[in-house]
């Protein structure tokens, strides 16, 4: 008599609805079965001791409130132990984190939906999508997405950003400059700055200024230059810029003439004389902190 | 290694001076491997950013063995 045919048990379908199983021995040996139902505790007692990894026989997504809640703490706890601090810390506080690159950082925490934020280049952030195969299908819990993605993106960055979904990409806004007036000549470019500086507009008459004092540096007129330059810089440094324009960029840039011509005059007593002539023309129209706070800035800047 | 699954995670061990755990883990490894998961090491002691891909099985491994899957566009 034949001895009878064993089943070796090879795994269970993700939803729970049943298991394969291998035929050994007998006229069917090395056929395949699917069984409805969950697998008994024998067989799979066997396929481990076989050295065999047997999944969970449910999905996360079938597990009791409270079975979901300890398998999502035991991801936490692994998705944590892989985090430095700070990202434990915004992780715990957000329920995200930012992954630093060399070419830029990425936010982990929100599915569909991962800031990518590149170093330079004239890309400021896109949104990506990419997911763990298999993510929709509720097998794991949510903290492991984050690992899943995590460990891939610092070991196979390429790989992360190959299958990668761009949703939305912002672009870095041009760099701007300081209008030149070029169809102005000198002469009217002074009283198109005084114009704004009587009507109050320091924004403006600056600008217009800080282009009459770069056109006389041009010129090979750098002491009349610097006395417009000096002045152009206050006026900024006071001003309200308009929403449209990067106005920390340009009050830089203003203030970096005025600081260029100053050294070359290399002249400090002058150019405190200068500053002061500067704050008292404001002065008579406006006397208040912000004035005092941008003379401050001024004469550090013009001094370092 | 830790293969994460619906449990959190699955935990398979072994000792360095028992051949049959070293093989047990050895043939989870490969099964793992043949179902296309993908393997990553993480050094003991370190973070993410020490991540490494593992391609075959070392007993002697300083760190950790997270077993993950392949990643798609959403």
């Amino acid at each position: 008599m034949s001895a009878r045919p064993g089943l070796r048990f090879l795994e269970a379908t993700p939803d729970g609805r049943g298991y394969l199983v291998e035929i050994q021995g007998g006229p069917h040996d090395g056929d395949l079965l699917f069984v409805p139902g969950p697998p008994p505790a024998h067989l799979l007692e066997g396929a481990v001791a076989g050295g065999r990894y047997v999944p969970p026989p449910r999905r996360y997504d079938d597990l009791t409130p409270t079975e979901r809640r300890e398998a999502q703490a035991t991801a936490e706890r692994l998705l944590l132990a892989l985090l430095d601090e700070g990202q434990q810390a915004d992780y715990r506080a957000t329920g995200g984190f930012w992954v630093e690159l060399a070419e830029g950082r990425l936010r982990l925490g929100t599915l569909y939906h991962l800031i990518w934020r590149p170093h330079g280049g004239d890309l400021a952030e896109q949104v990506l999508c990419v997911v763990p195969e298999g993510h929709d299908e509720g097998l794991t819990p949510p903290a492991d997405i984050w690992t899943n993605l995590l460990l891939t993106l610092h070991a196979t960055p390429e790989q992360f950003f190959a299958v990668a979904n761009v949703l939305r990409t912002s672009r870095r806004p041009a760099p701007q400059r300081t209008p030149a007036y070029a169809s102005l000549g000198l002469d009217a470019l002074a009283q198109l700055a005084r114009r704004h500086y009587r009507a109050g507009d320091w924004w403006a008459g600056g600008l217009a200024e800080h282009a009459l004092a770069r056109r006389l540096a041009t010129s090979g007129r750098r002491r009349t230059a610097t006395k417009c330059a000096v002045p152009a810089a206050l006026s900024v440094l006071v001003a309200d810029p308009p929403a449209e324009v990067d106005g920390a960029f340009l009050r830089d840039t203003v203030v970096d003439t005025a600081a260029s011509l100053v050294r070359a005059a290399d002249s400090p007593p002058w150019v405190a004389t200068l500053v002061d002539l500067a704050d008292r023309r404001i002065e008579v129209q406006r006397d208040d902190r912000r004035v005092r706070a941008a003379r401050t800035e001024l004469t550090a800047r013009l001094r370092s | 290694m830790r293969i994460l699954d619906s449990s959190g995670d699955t935990v398979v061990t072994w000792d360095r001076h028992d051949a049959d755990s070293i093989e047990h883990a050895r043939r989870v490894f490969c099964q793992l491997h043949a179902e296309r998961r993908l393997a990553f090491a993480v050094p003991t002691g370190g973070t993410a950013r020490d991540t490494e891909p593992v391609r075959a099985f070392d007993p002697d491994l300083d760190g950790e063995i997270v077993w993950v899957r392949p990643v798609q566009g959403g």
